[in-house]
């Protein structure tokens, strides 16, 4: 084995000892560090070696690796996105082994291909890299400090630490063409760069961290609240929804209009914002075992099971208009408000259950003054609009429809604001200006149009459902099909007016990402794990199925390790030297070979039984022995063999000399005639 | 280095007694050590202090192979050649390889004939039984190979027309060191073809004072006659052939082979010819020893003259001063024999 061609040299004593105590510290695992630390370091000083092969190597480099992955698998399916860091933290842990073998190995060193699998199928004629080799403790160092850099305090002391470390590792690997003093002036520059960066860095990262929890509060992840809503109206800029899947819906009948799955409904609109202020929740008791009743007694004609993403334990969860039964979910408690929200207290994450509903709006409470009321500000702009359309003479039904007709023909759905107006006209220029909008714009200017001329009004929002997903089999509601509406109160029941352009949905999707068929099939296969892990009443099964994981996993480890082996074997023709027949092993003579090797001296790998024996002649002189030798060359060697009488013979002299020694072992001080022997 | 300790072998010599070293049904090898013993004795009386090398000499003589005698000049190894060929009643040719010296002058040359107008083959020293290439060093390489096809299969083309050489053929050549003057290396196809090469070495002092007393007047070269014929001699070789090796050994064998192959010092091991060689090698040892067996002994006694002079050394090996028989010292150290 030829030393010293490493690609990397071996880190300078106590390096790695070190490393992982600051990683031990930092992480909280010191007992593990210092036990790991001891056996690394004591290495140099350990009198035995390991004569581990190459191939021995690669075998634990995959080993190494199958465990590294299926880590990753139980520690995020446990930790989530935190995984991460959890991962970084155990890293030297896994790949302890690998390092404590090659440093208690014979070599001291690795090929480089026993890391990287691409490598081992080069022709090492043909490319010399893969026959370099390389020593990994200066990589397992750098990952002694990414693991202790994941449990750091934020300590300035740990700064340096790791600066102590890095200036020892790369001390003894100095250019000794400049002089101490430039290395340590350049180090120093280098460490006051480090340092400011790294100071530079957090506050960077503190201002995006800020920025970003904005932008998410604001557009994807955006909480209901069930007594105020905020509004988009006057805000300036293009309004982008994520793509992401927040809503799945699974229903037997087909989607003939959009399906509109409510969240919740206010009464009372001024400056941009909605609210409900008397929104008062009851809470429901269960009928039965995961049975809420919403509105007893009444008919139910649809069903559908319904899956939405809570972004906190308790939250207001989309259902249908006409919602009356909740069941087929482990809540803890749901409540309902008289404005149609359905408060749910669950559990973050994907929540599932079933909706039965009927046709008629009957959970939302009878209209009253605040469902008719127009602030001031607002009142001239419909009055006058009203006006225009004739609306005051109309039955309510037509008042409905010429209103539906008017937004219909004469606006445009549009989510960019393009112009500031003086704060508070923006709803005047939206119905005599610009005549372009989002959905806010539409369902609040209907709202309050109708409250004009004398019909309460609610504004709803919600999901507008009508994509349906050949991956998933189910309808499906990305963030950007976030809506909103007008109920109106009509011969005495609520009734759904979307005035916004039905060409909505559409144009937002064509706002679609290229690689939302990627990212959806991504969604659905994590929906599906989160679904599968968290499925009610199967805790028990958690443990399972990561076995169910770890056995694909650990026979794809048994077949590389041992069969593909075998393959390449049977492909070379190589006989093993173990299926070589060996004769007479049973042979009575090795019961003297055992005899004096013990006694004396043990045969050498390379010596014949005949030069062994030689090499003893000081000692022992017998005739007998010779006989029994050749006896036993015969029963060895020969193909022919010995016979039975012949054997017996070969016993029985064997059995003679050991029961008289005496008679054939000189009684003098062994050592003493051996070493003159040599 | 002197050539006793480079030949040191840990052999056990072992006195086979009769009555448990034969199977009662099998006593016809025992001819075969009369007739060893024959030429050993009368190669001796000239040859004095070199009984291992003629063991050596005689291994290979039996058991087909060609012998390369590499020593400086003056130790005996023309008159050793010489001995053997007297030994026997067979036809004995000499070589003296020269560096004008042509492949004709080996093989033979075709001579056109005025009187009957046809070209007629004149035997060239080849078509013999005992061949001495003597110094075949001297010679070009061209020369040297023209007796490739002669030692590797026992025949020779001349003029596209194939002869056959008679089925007992032998050459021993002598070489002296590559370092001296006026040599040219052999070929490694060459030396391949060689089933062993060692050296004679200096001879004790008492054999020295021998020699000066037994020339003093006659050479001993000229007193001996021959004690075997050329039909004992086929017989010695079949018998040989019979001597019975386990599996065990043969994988023995193929291991040290395949160590010569993995050393890193080797830029060329030995090759399957050298296994075959191995083997053949020690049945003849068996055989003079008058056993019916092949013993790991036999093996690692002959392990170094047919495996050593086949290695090529890298040249990071050959300047720092490993030699090749160190290197198979070495493997026969480090090889597990079976025991």
């Amino acid at each position: 084995m030829s030393r010293g061609n490493s690609q990397l040299g071996p880190a300078p004593v106590l390096l790695i000892g070190a490393a992982l105590l600051v990683w031990g510290w930092q992480c909280q695992k010191l007992p593990y560090a210092i036990l790991m630390a001891l056996l690394i370091e004591l290495s140099p000083v350990s009198p035995w070696r390991w004569a581990i092969t190459d191939k021995e190597f690669n075998t634990l480099s995959d080993f190494s690796g199958v465990v590294f992955f299926l880590s990753v698998v139980y520690i995020f399916s446990d930790e989530g996105a935190r995984g991460i860091f959890v991962i970084l933290e155990v890293l030297p842990f896994i790949l302890f082994p690998l390092l404590l073998v090659q440093q208690y190995s014979v070599t001291g060193d690795m090929k480089l291909s026993a890391l990287f699998v691409s490598l081992r199928k080069l022709d090492p004629a043909l490319s010399p890299e893969a026959k370099t080799r390389t020593n990994i403790t200066l990589p397992y160092f750098i990952i002694c400090l990414l693991a202790a850099s994941t449990g750091n305090q934020r300590s300035i002391l740990f700064f340096f630490m790791v600066a102590t470390l890095l200036i020892y590792a790369i001390f003894s690997r100095r250019s000794k063409r400049y002089s101490i003093i430039t290395w340590l002036a350049t180090v120093a520059l280098a460490l006051s760069i480090a340092f400011a960066t790294q100071h530079g860095l957090r506050s960077l990262q503190a201002s995006i961290e800020a920025s970003f929890l904005g932008i998410f509060d604001q557009f994807m992840w955006r909480y209901r609240d069930p007594s105020r809503a905020t509004t988009a109206i006057g805000s300036l800029g293009r309004l982008k929804l994520s793509d992401r899947i927040v809503l799945r819906i699974k229903t037997r009948e087909k989607l003939l209009k959009p399906l509109y799955l409510r969240e919740a409904s206010y009464s009372s609109f001024g400056h941009g914002i909605w609210n409900s202020q008397q929104s008062e929740f009851t809470v429901i008791d269960p009928a039965r075992d995961k049975v809420w009743e919403l509105n007893p007694g009444q008919e139910s004609t649809g069903k559908m099971h319904v899956s939405t993403y809570m972004t906190r334990e308790e939250s207001v969860i989309p259902v249908p208009h006409g919602t009356n039964v909740i069941e087929n979910v482990a809540a803890i408690e749901i409540a309902k408000n008289q404005f149609g929200a359905v408060l749910m207290d669950m559990r973050e994450g994907w929540v599932q259950y079933d909706v039965k509903y009927g046709d008629a709006i009957y959970a939302d409470s009878a209209p009253d003054s605040n469902d008719l009321s127009i602030i001031n500000y607002y009142r001239k702009d419909f009055e006058k609009l009203a006006a225009e359309l004739n609306l005051y003479s109309m039955s309510d039904t037509d008042k409905i429809k010429t209103v539906q007709d008017y937004f219909h023909n004469n606006f445009t759905y549009s989510l960019n604001p393009s112009q500031r107006y003086p704060r508070g006209r923006y709803m005047a220029k939206f119905l005599f200006k610009t005549k372009r909008g989002h959905c806010e714009y539409f369902a609040t200017a209907t709202a309050l149009l109708l409250r004009t001329v004398g019909i309460p009004t609610r504004y709803a929002v919600g999901y507008s459902i009508d994509e349906y997903s050949a991956l998933e089999g189910q309808y499906i509601a990305r963030a950007r099909d976030a809506h909103s509406w007008t109920l109106a109160h009509l011969h005495g029941e609520w009734t759904v007016i979307d005035t916004t352009p039905s060409v909505w949905s559409g144009q937002e999707a064509e706002n679609a990402s290229v690689f939302e068929p990627v990212l959806d099939l991504w969604a659905w296969l994590s929906y599906s794990w989160s679904v599968w892990q968290t499925d009610d009443g199967a805790d028990e099964e958690e443990e399972n199925y990561l076995i169910w994981l770890l056995i694909p996993l650990l026979a794809v480890l048994a077949w590389r390790v041992y069969f593909r082996e075998r393959i390449k074997n049977s492909k070379q023709g190589v006989q093993n030297y173990q299926q070589i027949k060996r004769f007479g092993t049973n042979s009575s003579f090795y019961r003297l070979v055992q005899f004096l090797e013990t006694s004396y001296r043990p045969r050498q790998a390379g010596e014949t039984l005949g030069s062994w024996l030689n090499k003893l002649k000081p000692i022992i002189s017998s005739d007998k022995l010779r006989m029994a030798l050749t006896l036993h060359y015969r029963y060895r060697f020969d193909p022919a063999g010995l016979s039975s009488a012949e054997l017996s013979k070969l016993d029985l002299i064997v059995h003679e000399l050991l029961e008289n020694k005496d008679l054939w072992i000189r009684q003098e001080d062994p050592n003493e005639s051996i070493n003159t022997a040599r | 280095m002197p050539l006793t300790r480079l030949l040191r072998y840990d052999v056990y010599s072992i006195k086979f007694t009769k009555p448990y070293n034969e199977p009662e049904d099998n006593w016809d090898t025992m001819q075969g050590q009369e007739i060893y013993q024959a030429i050993s004795a009368n190669i001796n009386s000239v040859i004095k202090g070199q009984e291992h090398a003629v063991r050596l000499l005689l291994a290979a003589f039996v058991s087909g192979g060609h012998v390369l005698l590499e020593d400086v000049p003056g130790t005996g190894k023309t008159t050793m050649a010489k001995a053997l060929a007297k030994s026997i009643t067979a036809d004995y040719r000499r070589v003296q390889f020269t560096p004008d010296l042509l492949p004709t002058d080996i093989l033979g040359v075709s001579v056109f004939d005025q009187r009957d107008h046809e070209f007629h083959f004149h035997e060239g020293p080849v078509f013999t039984n005992i061949l001495l290439a003597d110094e075949i060093n001297r010679a070009s390489p061209r020369t040297q190979s023209a007796l490739l096809e002669a030692m590797g299969e026992a025949q020779v083309s001349v003029d596209g027309n194939l002869k056959e050489l008679d089925e007992l053929f032998f050459v021993i050549a002598t070489q002296n060191p590559i370092e001296f003057h006026g040599t040219y290396p052999l070929p490694e196809a060459q030396m391949d073809r060689f089933a062993m090469r060692f050296e004679l070495g200096y001879v004790e002092h008492q054999h020295e004072v021998a020699i000066l007393s037994e020339q003093n007047t006659t050479h001993p070269l000229d007193a001996i006659e021959a004690c075997v014929s050329k039909e004992q001699v086929v017989i010695l070789k079949s018998l040989s052939a019979k001597i019975r090796i386990s599996e065990e050994l043969k994988d023995y064998i193929v291991r040290l082979s395949r160590a010569t192959r993995d050393n890193p010092d080797v830029l060329n091991g030995a090759s399957p010819r050298a296994s075959l060689a191995l083997m053949k090698a020690a049945q003849a040892l068996a055989t003079f020893d008058n056993m019916s067996f092949v013993t790991p002994e036999h093996i690692q006694e002959i392990a170094i003259p047919v495996l050593a002079h086949r290695l090529i050394l890298n040249s990071q090996s050959t300047f720092s001063g490993i030699s090749e028989k160190t290197i198979v010292s070495d493997i026969l150290k480090q090889v597990a024999v079976p025991g």
